[in-house]
C-alpha cells in the first residue's frame, strides 16, 4: 500500500489503531463476559502461553514450507518449459483453468481419505493450492520474454536448456517473483487452514482447541501470533527480492528520472 | 472465431488425454479402486447425485452464500475506498488494520465467531465478508489512488465539485482494476463459504464433502468436488458476465486503441 512505501510514520493509523485497541478494552470491561476478553488479557494469555505458541508455530511454519519448497521446485521449471513451448501448453492450460476453481479446502477430505490426517495430507492441500499462483506467473511471464533475446541466444549459439536457464529465468524473474510470493502467503495460510480440519498440532489446532476449550483469550492470541507471522514472512521476501532483483527495480526507475 | 474453435478442441483434447490417464491408473491397478474409482463410477456417483433433491438444496446455499457475501463483501470495500479517495486520513488510519487482517486465513476466525455468532447464516456472512472485504478494499484503493492528475485537474478547472470527480473520472479509471480484484475475491468467497461449512455446518457442498469422506463414498466425493469446481467456474463467469455489462465500454475503448 502506498502508505506501506515511504519509511515516515503513519500517525493516523498509529493512533487509529491504538484507539480501537482502546475502545475494545473499555467495551471488554464494560461487558465483563467471558466471552469477551479485553486487550490486556489477550496479551497476558500471549506471555502466559508463548512456549507452546511458538512450538506450534515453528511447526505450522514448517509444513508451510515444506510444501512451499514442493511447489518451487516442481512448478517453476514447469511454468518456464509450458511458457517456452505453446504446442504442450495449448493442451496443459484449459486443465490448469479447469481445476484452479475448486477451492483448495474442498480437497481435504480427499486427501484424509488417502493420506490420513498427518504430514502427508497436510502438505500435499498445501502443495495442491500453492502450485497455482507461481505456475501461471511463470507461464505468462516466460510467454512474454522478448523474442529477440531468444533468437540472439539460438544465434550465439545456446542450447533450448541455456536459453530456458539464462535468457527466459531471469527476463521472467520479476513477475516470477510475484509468483512466488503469492505461493507462500497462500502455503501459510492453507497450511493452517487444514490444520484446523485435519487437527493433530499446529497453530490450527491450537485454535480449534481454545473454542473447544472455551479459551478466548488464547484464540485472539492465536490470531494475532498467525496475522504477524504472515506479516513478518512477507515483509522479509519482499525486502529479498528487492535486494535480488534491484538491477530490474533501477533499470525500470532510469526513464522516469 | 477459428481461434476460439481451436481452443475449445484443444480444451477437450486436454481434458480426454486427463480422464484417459487417470482410467489407465485405475486400470493398471496401482493405486487400489476403493481409493481411485474409475471415470465410470464417478459419473455414476455424480448422476446419483444429481438424482437427489438434497444435493441440489445444499448446491444452491452454497452458490447463495458465496455470491451473497461477494456483494456484501464488494459493495462495502469499494465503498470505503471511496471514502478514502474522498478524505485520505481515512485510507491512512485503515492501513495498519488492513495489513493485520489480510494477513489473517478466513477460517481461523471460525472457531471463536461461533461463540459471538452462533452457526446460523450471520457466522456465514462474517466469515465470507470478511474473506472479500479487505482484499477489495486494499485493490479499490490502490486502483482509485493511481487517478491521472491530468485528468483530476482538468475536472477541477472544469469547476466539477470533488464528489463529482470522484464519481466522474476517479472512479470510472478504476473500475477495470477494481473488477479485476472482485474476480479475483470470487474465489476467496467461495473458499470461505466451503471452509466454514466444513468447520461449523450442517449444511452446503462443504458439509457434504466431509460427510462423505467420513462415510467413504469416495466416487461421491470425486463428484462433489467436480461440482465444486464447476461452482468455482460459475461464480467466475458471473463476475466477468457482469463486468463485460458494466466495463463494455472499457473493453471497446482498450480495443480502440490497440487498432
Amino acid at each position: 500500500m502506498s502508505t506501506m512505501a515511504n519509511h515516515r510514520i503513519n500517525w493516523a493509523g498509529l493512533v487509529f489503531s491504538l484507539a480501537l485497541l482502546l475502545g475494545w478494552e473499555l467495551l471488554a470491561r464494560a461487558m465483563a463476559t467471558p466471552s469477551l476478553p479485553g486487550v490486556v488479557e489477550v496479551a497476558l494469555a500471549l506471555v502466559d502461553d508463548a512456549a507452546v505458541l511458538a512450538a506450534e508455530v515453528l511447526v505450522s511454519l514448517g509444513r508451510a514450507l515444506a510444501g512451499f519448497a514442493i511447489v518451487l521446485v516442481t512448478m517453476l521449471p514447469l511454468g518456464i518449459f509450458l511458457g517456452r513451448t505453446p504446442r504442450i501448453a495449448r493442451f496443459v492450460e484449459p486443465l490448469i483453468d479447469l481445476l484452479r476453481p475448486l477451492p483448495p479446502l474442498a480437497i481435504v477430505p480427499l486427501a484424509m481419505l488417502l493420506a490420513g490426517t498427518g504430514n502427508a495430507a497436510k502438505i500435499s492441500v498445501i502443495v495442491y493450492s500453492a502450485s497455482f499462483p507461481l505456475l501461471i506467473n511463470a507461464i505468462d511471464a516466460t510467454r512474454a520474454t522478448h523474442p529477440l533475446l531468444i533468437q540472439v541466444g539460438r544465434s550465439v549459439g545456446l542450447s533450448p536448456a541455456a536459453i530456458m536457464r539464462r535468457i527466459d529465468l531471469p527476463a521472467a524473474l520479476p513477475q516470477i517473483a510475484t509468483g512466488i510470493r503469492l505461493s507462500l502467503s497462500l502455503s501459510l495460510l492453507i497450511g493452517i487452514s487444514s490444520e484446523m480440519l485435519l487437527s493433530s498440532n499446529g497453530m490450527g489446532n491450537y485454535l480449534m482447541r481454545s473454542q473447544e476449550q472455551f479459551q478466548i483469550a488464547n484464540g485472539l492470541a492465536g490470531m494475532v501470533v498467525i496475522a504477524a507471522v504472515a506479516l513478518l514472512m512477507n515483509t522479509a521476501v519482499l525486502r529479498l527480492e528487492g535486494r535480488l532483483l534491484a538491477w530490474h527495480h533501477a533499470r525500470n526507475r532510469l526513464p522516469a528520472a | 472465431m477459428t481461434r476460439w474453435r481451436g481452443a475449445t478442441v484443444s480444451a477437450l483434447v486436454g481434458l480426454a488425454g486427463l480422464l484417459l490417464a487417470w482410467q489407465a491408473l485405475v486400470w493398471s491397478g496401482a493405486v487400489p479402486e476403493r481409493y481411485l474409482p474409475g471415470v465410470a463410477a464417478v459419473a455414476q456417483a455424480g448422476a446419483a447425485l444429481a438424482a437427489k433433491p438434497v444435493f441440489w438444496h445444499n448446491e444452491g446455499l452454497t452458490l447463495l452464500r458465496a455470491a451473497a457475501g461477494l456483494v456484501l463483501a464488494s459493495t462495502t470495500g469499494v465503498g470505503l475506498a471511496l471514502l478514502g479517495a474522498r478524505w485520505p486520513l481515512i485510507t491512512r488510519a485503515l492501513d495498519p488494520l488492513v495489513q493485520v487482517m489480510l494477513a489473517l486465513p478466513p477460517a481461523a476466525l471460525v472457531p471463536l465467531s461461533i461463540f459471538a455468532l452462533g452457526l446460523g447464516t450471520p457466522l456465514y456472512a462474517f466469515i465470507i465478508w470478511f474473506a472479500g472485504f479487505f482484499m477489495v478494499y486494499a485493490r479499490a484503493v490502490n486502483a482509485l489512488s493511481a487517478s491521472e492528475p491530468v485528468q483530476v485537474h482538468a475536472a477541477r478547472s472544469l469547476g466539477l465539485g470533488e464528489w463529482a470527480i470522484l464519481r466522474r473520472v476517479r472512479l470510472p479509471a478504476a473500475a477495470p482494476e477494481i473488477a479485476s480484484g472482485i474476480r479475483v475475491t470470487a474465489a476467496a468467497s467461495l473458499m470461505a463459504t466451503v471452509a466454514t461449512e466444513m468447520l461449523a455446518g450442517s449444511t452446503g457442498l462443504g458439509y457434504m464433502l466431509v460427510e462423505t469422506a467420513f462415510t467413504m463414498r469416495i466416487p461421491t466425493l470425486f463428484a462433489l468436488l467436480a461440482v465444486a469446481a464447476v461452482n468455482g467456474a460459475l461464480l467466475n463467469w458471473a463476475v466477468l458476465r457482469l463486468r463485460a455489462r458494466w466495463l463494455g465500454w472499457h473493453a471497446q475503448l482498450a480495443a480502440t486503441a490497440a487498432q
